[in-house]
């Protein structure tokens, strides 16, 4: 199969796949309200009443947002606090959901709610050890490649010409920190698909099994994936001109915002399924599947 | 005692300009105290600079002088006891020092000082510290002469010196084969007669080398001749009048550098020279290849500063412009300032919205204008300075790249130089920390920079906006048409700024406007007025017995046909400064009431009885008083609009779906 076929297996396995999208998306909505509610109760307080912060309707007022923004820092600093919180608690929440969303597409894109969540708690404590072991690698990639990094540009600092040389230097470094990421972000995602399918709890082992089979496989998982994530640049690019275009003056243009995004939000997450779908279909499909 | 000392500043300066024949070519424009003639060679190996020097000096003053003073300023990077380094921490402009390395350090010697007849006074050179106890330092020296300068009379010196350029942390020195010679030769001190500025009898004006400020100095004709490899590129302060190969690959410029305050130049192999010209003057730029696509940038801004300053101050009295640009190893030179010279800043790949490189490079060319041809003194009194030329650059910066957006002007986020100003000061954690009429070491405990540049700017806006654009323009005119040359003092312009006010308004902003620089410049306190509430109670019908017509009756429920509301507004001053007021009451209506009030009470209400109700108010609407550090409290409507709030709340919501979703992205 090529990896168009691949990318198309995807898209069906997403278009059956619209509640288990909603569902998500309700909760990624409850998450950010939780935030939200009280951030308006913060904002309309902290202006008493006053009329500059009108200046922020039509567009960026930096006086405005200066005075209003040290009027609400120290209530907006608690909100923050609470936000990490509820940031870690929605990745924990994300990694039980995976397994739910895994075996969904599994079977076809078939979504029952029991099932759902019975295969993300059965499935919880091996995302979660995953989940960590590539926080532990990223961390190791981050320091093989900034550490090296660091000290060419902290020699380019003191030796070379212009700073020129400097600003290659750091944008070379994050062009590669970024290849890897994607890198390891496929890897994980096959290690996800082996551990679905072959119902494992050697994850260390997968990892190595997923590392080998995305390499061997590179020219097909790497292009896969990065046609997959155009799907999402596309939609911001869409997004970004819609939003320039409805503007934010009035009640009405802020509703219509507020669709679009709430769409933009919903699509984010329906082309994260898809990524999965098409991801595990090329994997299924792939002749060396369940070997090792 | 003011009248007099004008009139006796006047007078020597008169004659001076009448009697002084200083080898200057043109028409004298200053008092041309000092001649200065130079012969430098510069070793790029060694970072030395080899000199001798004839320093012609005309005692300016009804004295008998005996002592001359120098400035020895590279002196203030000889060792780690230098009072410069003290209050800077060899840290000044973010860059640590590597202080093991010898070539880190520098310095100035005197090696010879002889009169023409032969005397050989180096031995009676002493170094003195007329600004601190610290005996370490040795960026002030002291002369004694065998003979003495009678009034009037002139003096002749020849000076041989060396100078070790330092590793360039802070404004001057080396970086590589790029060379910011600053400060570099010894340079007499302004020995200042009784009745100029503060002196209430003669004496040196001669002060060390701070963190923060290093310039007041005579005017002068320099005549400089600056010996380097043939390879190398020079700039410098004046016009360039010779250049010829010598022998050994080197080449001898020579420039000439009249009615100016110092003398500095730069050099490098690495240099690419962009050159402009606005009306007479010759602009050039002394670029860095790799910020070759920045030239522009640096010419508009010259030519937009030459333009302004042009119409809204004088017109520019020198003939040449000279922009440095530093290697980005060199940065620690850069935004520094010398007559007709100075170094502006850029790195590669800067935005055009970001205008950095825009703003530093008119904020320097201003200095040609306030320590350059004002020459006041920015030890002393750098609100003067860097305060004046600061509020120029926030005026030139917006007339040219737009109101808020002038500084910084992405799309959706964007603001202008005023605005930048105002709130660098507005918005300190402690706005009171200390008078802009502090001499520049005694901030000790920070403040300098917002109480000299950003806090006096905003005091200049507020006066402008106050007075009006018309009258400000005649005060800073008739401020540079008065004082050119002259080296004013605060007084002085405050002096001028009272002529101006009471000629066009009379008493209408009081006897003088003393009142207005009182607080704001030699005061610390705050402006902070703030709009507390506003009221809307319904009148009700009088209740009870009524007497009025001789029998006892309860009064009638039908007294008011229509509803009339009893309203009012309340103001409060938080801080102890006080400004005249105005304040816009908005009636729902549509009707506008504005009061005027002179600020001075704690708290006050305006109260009316209307049918209509007061839907919002404004302390201040024409937004004159930039000083206040409260924009935000000024003003209150009694139903907010929510519409900005569910701006921000969806675009809030938004921000949280996304970053809980990029969360995800790592499952
Ligand atoms: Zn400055």
């Amino acid at each position: 199969m090529t990896i168009i076929q691949d990318y198309l297996s995807g898209l069906r396995l997403a278009s059956r796949s619209l509640k288990m999208t909603t569902l998500i998306y309700v909760i990624n909505l409850l998450f950010a309200l939780a935030l939200a509610i009280p951030f308006y109760g913060v904002i309309t307080n902290a202006a008493h009443g006053s009329l500059q912060v009108n200046k922020l309707l039509e567009g960026f007022n930096y006086t405005a947002f200066q005075e209003f923004t040290d009027s609400a820092k120290v209530s907006i600093g608690l909100l923050f606090k609470e936000g990490i919180w509820l940031a870690i608690l929605y990745l924990l929440l994300s990694i039980f959901m995976a397994g739910g969303i895994l075996k969904t597409l599994d079977n076809g894109a078939v979504f029952k709610g029991k099932e759902f969540f019975a295969n993300g708690s059965k499935f919880f404590f091996r995302f979660l050890r995953l989940t960590l072991y590539f926080i532990i690698i990223h961390a190791l990639v981050i320091l093989i490649i900034w550490l090296p990094l660091s000290i060419i540009i902290t020699t380019l600092a003191k030796n070379a010409e212009s700073e020129k040389a400097l600003f290659y230097a750091a944008i070379a470094g994050a062009v590669l920190h970024l290849l890897i990421i994607i890198y390891l972000l496929i890897v994980a995602h096959y290690t996800r698909f082996m551990i679905i399918t072959e119902d494992t709890t050697k994850v260390l082992k997968k990892i190595w099994t997923s590392v080998k089979f995305v390499s061997r496989k590179f020219f097909s998982t790497y292009p896969l994936y990065l046609l997959l994530l155009a799907n999402l640049v596309l939609l911001i690019l869409v997004f970004k001109f819609l939003s320039g275009v409805v503007g934010m003056t009035t009640g009405f243009t802020i509703f219509i915002m507020f669709l679009l995004q709430q769409i933009f939000i919903w699509s984010r997450i329906w082309l994260k399924i898809w990524i999965y779908g098409s991801q595990l279909e090329y994997y299924i499909t792939s002749p060396h599947a369940p070997s090792c | 005692m003011k009248c007099k000392k004008i009139i006796t500043t006047a007078f020597f300066t008169c004659m001076l300009m009448l009697s002084v024949s200083f080898s200057g070519n043109s028409q004298a424009l200053s008092p041309r105290i000092v001649n200065y003639d130079i012969k430098v060679k510069l070793d790029p190996v060694e970072k030395i600079v080899d000199g001798t020097m004839t320093l012609e000096w005309k005692n300016p003053s009804q004295d008998t002088i005996r002592e001359l003073h120098f400035h020895m300023y590279l002196n203030a990077f000889k060792n780690n006891r230098s009072t410069f380094w003290k209050e800077s921490g060899g840290q000044l402009r973010g860059k640590g020092v590597d202080t093991k390395d010898p070539k880190t350090w520098g310095w100035v010697d005197i090696l010879s000082l002889k009169t023409p007849e032969g005397n050989d006074l180096t031995s009676s050179i002493q170094f003195v510290q007329p600004d601190d106890d610290n005996a370490d330092d040795q960026t002030v020296a002291s002369v004694k002469l065998e003979d003495p300068v009678l009034p009037g009379e002139s003096l002749t010196l020849n000076i041989e010196f060396r100078s070790k350029l330092p590793k360039i942390f802070a404004r001057s020195g080396f970086s590589d084969n790029y060379f910011l010679v600053a400060q570099w030769f010894p340079k007499i001190g302004v020995y200042e007669p009784a009745g100029m500025r503060y002196a209430e009898k003669g004496q040196w004006n001669c002060h060390q080398y701070h963190a923060h400020s290093e310039f007041y100095a005579n005017f002068s004709v320099y005549h400089i001749e600056i010996t380097v490899p043939e390879n190398f590129i020079v700039g410098a302060t004046g016009k360039r009048i010779s250049e010829k190969t010598v022998e050994n690959g080197l080449k001898q410029i020579t420039y000439l550098a009249e009615d100016v305050v110092d003398f500095a130049w730069t050099t490098s192999p690495r240099f690419i020279v962009v050159e402009d010209k606005w009306k007479d003057v010759d602009i050039k730029v002394y670029l860095q290849p790799e910020h070759e696509q920045l030239a522009l940038r640096h010419t508009e801004s010259v030519k937009a500063a030459l333009e302004y300053f042009d119409a809204h101050l004088g017109p520019y009295p020198y003939s040449t412009v000279s922009v440095v640009d530093p290697p980005f190893r060199g940065l620690g030179s850069a935004g520094m300032e010398y007559p007709t010279f100075f170094t502006a800043g850029s790195l590669w790949g800067i935005p055009d919205e970001l205008r950095l490189t825009e703003m530093v490079t008119i904020h320097e060319f201003g200095h040609t204008y306030f320590m350059g041809i004002l020459a006041t003194n920015e030890f002393e009194e750098a609100w003067m300075d860097e305060g004046m030329n600061t509020y120029f650059e926030s005026r030139i910066m917006d007339h040219t790249y737009g109101k808020g957006t002038s500084f910084v002007g992405f799309k959706k986020f964007h603001y202008d130089d005023k605005e930048n100003q105002r709130l660098s000061y507005t918005r300190l954690l402690y706005p009171k920390i200390a008078e802009s009429t502090r001499t520049s070491w005694e901030f000790e405990h920070g403040g300098y920079s917002s109480m000299s540049y950003n806090k006096p700017a905003t005091m200049f806006m507020t006066l402008e906006r106050l007075v009006g654009e018309e009258t400000n323009e005649e005060i800073w005119k008739t401020f540079f048409e008065k004082w050119k040359f002259k080296h004013p003092c605060g007084k002085d312009f405050i002096n001028v700024v009272n002529e101006v006010v009471t000629k066009n308004y009379g008493t209408g902003f009081g006897e003088n406007m003393n009142w207005f620089f009182d607080q704001t410049l030699s005061g610390s306190e705050v402006c902070d007025y703030k709009l507390l509430r506003i009221k809307n109670n319904k009148l009700t019908p009088p209740k009870g017995i009524d007497d009025t017509g001789g029998n006892k009756l309860i009064y009638k429920k039908t007294e008011y046909e229509n509803i009339i509301y009893k309203s009012s507004v309340v103001i409060h001053r938080l801080g102890e400064v006080v400004m005249p007021q105005e304040v816009l009451i908005h009636f729902e209506d549509g009707e506008e009431v504005i009061e005027t009030w002179d600020g001075k009470s704690r708290t006050k209400e305006f109260s009316y009885e209307k049918p209509e109700k007061i839907t919002w108010a404004q302390i201040d609407p024409e937004n004159k008083i930039m000083l206040d550090i409260n924009l935000q409290n000024n003003s209150r409507a009694i139903k907010p609009e929510r519409t900005v709030f569910k701006k921000h709340l969806i675009k809030f919501l938004f921000l949280m779906q996304n970053i809980f979703q990029n969360f995800a992205i790592f499952i």
